[in-house]
């Protein structure tokens, strides 16, 4: 759960009324929230809440939905985020190679859930460098990172199943998250590939071609049809690997999941307009009568 | 009598010309064409109209910056020489080519349509 529109469709989808909704906030703050920015943020995924309404909203989101991870992955993960979105700290870089020491020595404790996290944290650095290494032409470097993000969301991923086929396991990873890691490992070629070459690169399709990445957005979709990053991505694919029907079926899932989709300008929180987007490029030529 | 005639003529000669010994040492461009007390006339003249916030600048930035608003004091300004002109340039292409290239290690760019991890 990236956004904020997901959040509240998700946290709106257990059947809650506004009214109940609202109570459940003013349990978070006792403040509340203004009923009119929750229905705004419900209705429109460009909206951009203040940092406090933000805060409510997921501290509420994740008491709901609690992570199956372990508290302290947790905030592991939610330091780095800090970190690597911070704007004014000098010592990103010496920072987070020390974070890196700790996590390699971390990752040979605890339980396999939490190895599982680890892991995922560790790919989750190596993929966050992608775009820069990509935009500065290093490509060495662009090459390494990618191959060990992709090793730690691959161990992750495998960790993550083992716990699943475990009889005695009695947490159940569910299929969102594994589609999150699956995403992730799909960020790590889309991400490392130029803008101008994803359509001819052939990692990018091999990938898209051994995975069930296409029918796992299908079935996310299914149980939450309000999540418009999956529709997004399911349509940016399926217009890389120019499949037709698969164009058509995520383009439906993205105007269904907001209707404000339907303008190809639309620019929602987070992304640009799908006409400014090459990898769009095709699926607009299908779309378009 | 000779000698004091010639006197004469030379010092006429000196007057018409115009020379004036005061101010032959500046150039053009060196001599004081703004006085203080034109600043302060202006000063005086724009506080007559200042609003209350106006009043908290000190009043010699308020000199300091009406004369350099007003046109008509301004003179020629001084040019830099070629080479520290050629110098600047020099620098700022450096900083520029330095500033176009994204840190290693920094926030994450989202500037293209790049696919934005989950958690």
């Amino acid at each position: 759960m990236s956004n904020l529109y997901s959040k509240v469709h998700r946290l709106k989808s257990q059947g809650w009324t506004w009214n109940h909704f609202l109570q459940q906030i003013d349990l978070i703050y006792a403040g509340g929230i203004d009923e009119k920015t929750l229905l705004a943020l419900y209705r429109q995924p460009h909206r951009k809440a203040s940092a406090h309404v933000n805060k409510v909203i997921t501290t509420l989101h994740d008491n709901v939905f609690a992570s199956p991870f372990p508290e302290d992955t947790q905030a592991l993960l939610a330091i780095y985020n800090r970190l690597i979105h911070s704007k004014n700290n000098a010592n990103v870089a010496d920072d987070i190679s020390d974070f890196i020491i700790f996590l390699n020595g971390d990752l040979q404790h605890g339980s396999t859930l939490r190895q599982a996290r680890l892991h995922w944290i560790k790919a989750d650095i190596h993929l966050d460098q992608l775009s820069n290494l990509r935009i500065n032409g290093k490509k060495l470097a662009l090459l390494s990172q990618q191959k060990l993000a992709l090793y730690h969301y691959q161990q992750s991923y495998e960790l993550l199943q083992e716990l699943n086929s475990d009889q005695q396991n009695d947490r159940y990873i569910d299929d969102f998250t594994l589609y999150k890691v699956q995403q992730n490992m799909l960020a790590c070629y889309l991400n490392s590939s130029h803008p101008q070459q994803r359509y001819q690169d052939n990692a990018l399709h091999n990938y898209l071609l051994h995975s069930n990445y296409i029918k796992d957005s299908k079935r996310a979709l299914h149980s939450e049809p309000y999540q418009w990053i999956i529709a997004r991505n399911g349509l940016r694919f399926s217009s890389i690997q120019k499949n037709a029907d698969n164009c058509d079926y995520f383009y439906r899932a993205l105007i269904s999941a907001n209707s404000a989709f339907t303008d190809y300008n639309y620019a929602p929180l987070g992304a640009p307009a799908i006409i400014n987007s090459e990898d769009f490029k095709w699926a607009i030529q299908q779309l378009t009568p | 009598m000779k000698t004091s005639i010639i006197t004469l003529i030379f010092l006429f000669f000196i007057s018409s010309c115009g020379f004036n010994t005061d101010t032959d040492h500046l150039s053009n461009t060196q001599k004081p064409t703004k006085t203080p007390l034109s600043a302060e006339k202006l000063a005086t003249s724009k506080e007559e109209t200042l609003t209350p916030d106006q009043h908290l600048i000190p009043k010699n930035r308020a000199i300091e910056q009406e004369s350099i608003n007003s046109a008509d004091i301004v003179d020629d300004p001084i040019k830099p020489l070629p080479n520290q002109n050629k110098t600047t340039t020099i620098y700022n292409a450096k900083k520029l080519r330095k500033s176009a290239e994204h840190p290693a290690i920094k926030p994450i760019i989202i500037e293209e349509d790049d696919m934005p991890r989950l958690d």
